[in-house]
């Protein structure tokens, strides 16, 4: 009867503990790593809708994600692109294996042991058009039911299609904050600021981005989804208080991660 | 424009800090706590209890959020990290380790939810 009772209670304690790997946001990472050894596969997805001309877009990423040790994780992705837009020549549609991803994350210290969870975060992306370096830093905090995170992003892209090689400096401030309605259950906003910076005469162009986010976990799985309308141009409006030329009107994202 | 991006971004920035700054967050052992566990567990040093801490810090959160000690009464400690010890891998010494120390926080009443 003891080892019942102490089995129902270990089973209460898992479901009310999150799980180390899951993310509650789309965009902003938080600092955990997985244990050492444990394994797990994330399909993204990511729809990007609406700009100047039509324009839709989705971005498929399989991720497969590996702990090393008490700190450190590992992942490599598969990146996919289909885009539809209105041309010069018409409605295009393409699509593409961008490339491959290369991910590491360092946790430097735990968002409930200490007074604020620290990761650092690397990513190397190469495929046949571009090549992509991206450095993050996590902060994040939870108490009690609430969660909150901010990632400060830098990223750099040598893009090989044009005439001649383009590069791109994107930097990126990305925070969000939910709240746990039950153990498994998050709601919350999520905020992307995204700047792109081009050489030359090109102007800069920067958007916010502002909406909901929901996440779910259960022993094994969890998802996450968000809705992301652009809600004003920071730098380089096209339309309006909106930049339809770099960023889309809207961006949807939703992950799943499956423990194998 | 660039003042209300400036806004934003040190609006969550001061958020974030405020939330951190005020937050409790797992305490580390004192002699105290080691002079209270003697008369369960005798012999029970200040650096056992360092070690359980850093051993529940480390080995734990690769699997789930990290629990406060007074989230659960005193009793059901050993027997929670009993049922996870395995997929932790906690060798007995270390299992010991992590018990006295949850135990030991857990017992205090003052600080066992936080700072």
């Amino acid at each position: 009867m003891r080892r019942v009772l102490q089995a129902v209670l270990i089973l209460a304690v898992s479901a009310a503990a999150a799980a180390a790997s899951e993310r509650h946001f789309t965009y902003t990472y938080e600092s955990g790593v997985l244990r050492p050894g444990g394994r797990e596969i994330e399909p993204w997805n990511t729809f990007r809708l609406g700009k100047s001309d039509f324009y839709s877009r989705l971005d498929t990423r399989l991720e497969a994600e590996l702990g090393l040790t008490d700190r450190l994780q590992t992942s490599l992705y598969l990146n996919f692109k289909a885009v539809a837009a209105d041309t010069p020549l018409g409605r295009t549609s393409t699509t593409e294996l961008q490339g491959i991803s290369s991910e590491w994350k360092l946790k430097l210290s735990d968002p409930v042991a200490d007074r604020a969870g620290v990761a650092l975060y690397g990513e190397l992306s190469a495929g046949p058009s571009e090549v992509e370096i991206e450095g993050k830093l996590i902060l994040d905090k939870r108490v009690g039911r609430l969660l909150g995170a901010l990632n400060l992003v830098a990223e750099h892209e040598w893009k090989f299609d044009e005439p001649e090689t383009e590069r791109e400096t994107v930097l990126e401030v990305d925070a969000a904050a939910c709240w746990f309605l039950t153990p498994r259950l998050t709601a919350g906003l999520e905020l992307r600021s995204r700047t792109v910076l081009l050489p030359g005469e090109e102007p800069t162009r920067s958007a916010l981005f502002l909406g909901p986010t929901v996440s779910y976990a259960k022993e094994g799985w969890w998802v996450a989804a968000s809705v992301l309308p652009q809600i004003r141009a920071l730098a380089g409006a096209s339309d309006g208080r909106l930049d339809l030329e770099e960023h889309e009107r809207v961006e949807v994202r939703l992950l799943f991660g499956l423990e194998f | 424009m660039r003042p209300m991006r400036r806004l934003a971004i040190a609006s969550l920035a001061a958020g974030l800090c405020v939330t951190a700054a005020c937050a409790a967050a797992l305490r580390q052992a004192t002699p105290a706590d080691a002079v209270r566990l003697a008369p369960r567990w005798p012999g029970t040093t200040l650096e056992d209890l360092q070690r359980g801490r850093s051993l529940y810090v480390r080995r734990c959160s690769g699997c789930h959020t990290l629990i406060l000690p007074g989230a659960h009464p005193v009793e059901e400690w050993p027997g929670l990290v009993d049922g996870m010890a395995d997929k932790a891998r906690l060798r007995p010494g270390e299992r010991d380790d992590v018990v006295r120390f949850l135990v030991a926080v857990a017992s205090d009443g003052v600080d066992a939810k936080g700072r």
